[in-house]
């Protein structure tokens, strides 16, 4: 239990000597989960996405002769159930009275918001920060991590890792293009997916523009065009941001639907009310999430070297 | 090597609907079943129901039919399209002697040739574990089991796909039927 903030908390705020408190100032926040997340509302207190075995190819079909049937039926079933999320503070009557700052209690409600903004792109990034780290499944998944050698299909293991690691290169980037371009799906018909956008660490930031920004190959001493800016393999573009933690792993989304998935349940205002006894002002905000993946068609990547 | 996904229901010699019947899978059976697996009848019934139990059959067994789904059960509603071990599940059964499946053949050890598909020839299965992720069976058609003496199948044909043919690598998908179903059977043992 945390202390209330009282007027000691701010004993300079008690004279006129401060001009301006830092960190009220709320940075226009650029969020990331909207960046890679497909972000749907929900109702329930759990939300299952169910994956289908899909058909097969045609058959060819003699004279005469019965047509052979397919089926499809449920494979398995990814879950989310929403996670809780919660923050507050307190404020003495005696400091909301007396403290000039604390008399609009705008400071508070600034603070929780980028609490907030804080704990929705961690959750994001963590998808990705997670996506090579063993246990680290989706509830109701397939079973393996998100990006892993061995997914399982009707058609034996799939991939959605490079195949030798690889740190962020054309060659590497040209690489997973064409596992990406070549992926099936669960039946084993082709995905016809394509990559969208480039995942990077800040770390990456600068060889990734690099390599995609430049009118010819990067790095070589022959004069051939850049393939990955001339065909515009990324139309999505960079995703840089410094939630990534591991500075030498990249990920690339592709336009599969119902990839990496974000959740939202609810999601309060700043609330505000006051204890009897104390006369204390107490402020919180709630939301209740949850992340995870459907589909790892979404994702291909390589952890580095 | 391939990977199985049990048999597939995929027509009837003559045409028409295959015929699919309940049976029952009672708690103390410890091997899980799946999509597309192959089972036998087990000398006993539940008299709950009044439906046969069965068990998943090995390579020589009488062949009742093929697994092609499970009654639904309300406490399984994420877990129900395949059959844990050791829980008691109502399944459905294709136990038509003159239904035609789809099979993936293993590969192992060579695939079947174009000569064997287009001559009388049977084919053991090679019984796989299922996967509790796809739901389906892992059980194949054991390519090197290929003889007139074999017990399981029958081959018909190769599913007649574009991408699938006989001998290719990796092996075909076959069409076969079962060579002695339960049902047409002469011993009454299992």
């Amino acid at each position: 239990m945390a202390n209330p903030i009282n007027r000691s908390s701010y004993a300079s705020d008690l004279l006129p000597i401060v001009r301006k408190w830092e960190s009220d100032q709320l940075k226009k926040h650029d969020p990331l989960t909207p960046k890679i997340c497909t972000e749907e509302s929900s109702d329930s207190a759990y939300e299952v996405y169910g994956v289908s075995s899909g058909m097969g190819a045609m058959q060819e079909k003699g004279e005469g002769e019965n047509i052979q049937y397919d089926s499809n039926r449920q494979m398995y079933t990814p879950r989310f159930t929403h996670t809780a999320y919660a923050l507050g503070a307190k404020i003495t009557m005696e400091a909301l009275q007396d403290a000039k700052a604390m008399k609009h209690a705008k400071r508070i409600g600034i603070q929780l918001a980028r609490a907030e903004y804080e704990t929705r792109d961690i959750l994001t990034a963590n998808l990705i920060n997670d996506a090579f780290t063993s246990g680290v499944t989706q509830d109701g998944g397939d079973g393996s991590i998100l990006i892993v050698t061995t997914h399982p299909s009707q058609v034996g293991n799939q991939s959605n890792a490079i195949a030798s690691n690889a740190d962020l290169s054309e060659a590497s980037l040209e690489t997973m293009f064409i596992q990406i371009r070549k992926a099936k799906d669960e039946r084993g018909l082709r995905a016809n997916i394509n990559p969208v956008k480039l995942v990077i660490p800040v770390d990456l930031l600068p060889e990734a523009e690099r390599i995609l920004g430049s009118d010819k190959r990067v790095n070589v001493a022959d004069n051939d065009l850049n393939y990955i800016k001339d065909s515009g393999m990324f139309p999505g573009g960079i995703v840089s941001s410094p939630y990534f933690t591991d500075t030498d792993q990249f990920v690339i989304l592709t336009d599969v639907p119902d990839g990496l998935m974000a959740l939202n349940r609810y999601s309060s205002g700043v609330e505000t009310d006051n204890v009897f006894d104390s006369k204390n002002a107490c402020f919180s905000k709630i939301i209740r999430t949850s992340r995870g993946w459907v589909n790892w068609r979404a994702v291909y990547g390589s952890p580095g070297v | 090597m391939a990977t199985g996904n049990g048999l597939k229901l995929v027509g009837r010699l003559g045409g028409g609907e295959a015929h699919v019947s309940e049976y029952f899978v009672p708690a103390s059976d410890s091997t899980a079943l799946y999509v597309g697996d192959v089972v036998e009848k087990t000398n006993t019934m539940d008299t709950a129901n009044r439906v046969p139990i069965i068990t998943r059959a090995a390579t020589g067994d009488i062949i009742l039919g093929v697994i092609v789904g499970f009654r639904p059960d309300a406490s399984l509603p994420f877990t129900g399209h395949y059959r844990a071990a050791s829980t008691a599940r109502y399944v459905l059964v294709c136990d038509d002697p003159d239904a035609i499946y789809e099979v993936q053949e293993d590969a192992d050890g060579g695939a079947i040739s174009a000569a064997n598909v287009g001559e009388s020839i049977n084919v053991d299965m090679i019984v796989g574990t299922g996967s509790v992720y796809t739901g389906f069976s892992g059980t194949m058609a054991d390519s090197s089991s290929v003889a007139a003496t074999a017990e399981d199948f029958k081959i018909l044909g190769v599913v007649r796909q574009p991408d699938n043919a006989a001998a290719q690598s990796g092996g075909a998908k076959l069409l076969v039927k079962i060579v002695a179903p339960a049902l047409n059977a002469t011993d009454s043992d299992s």
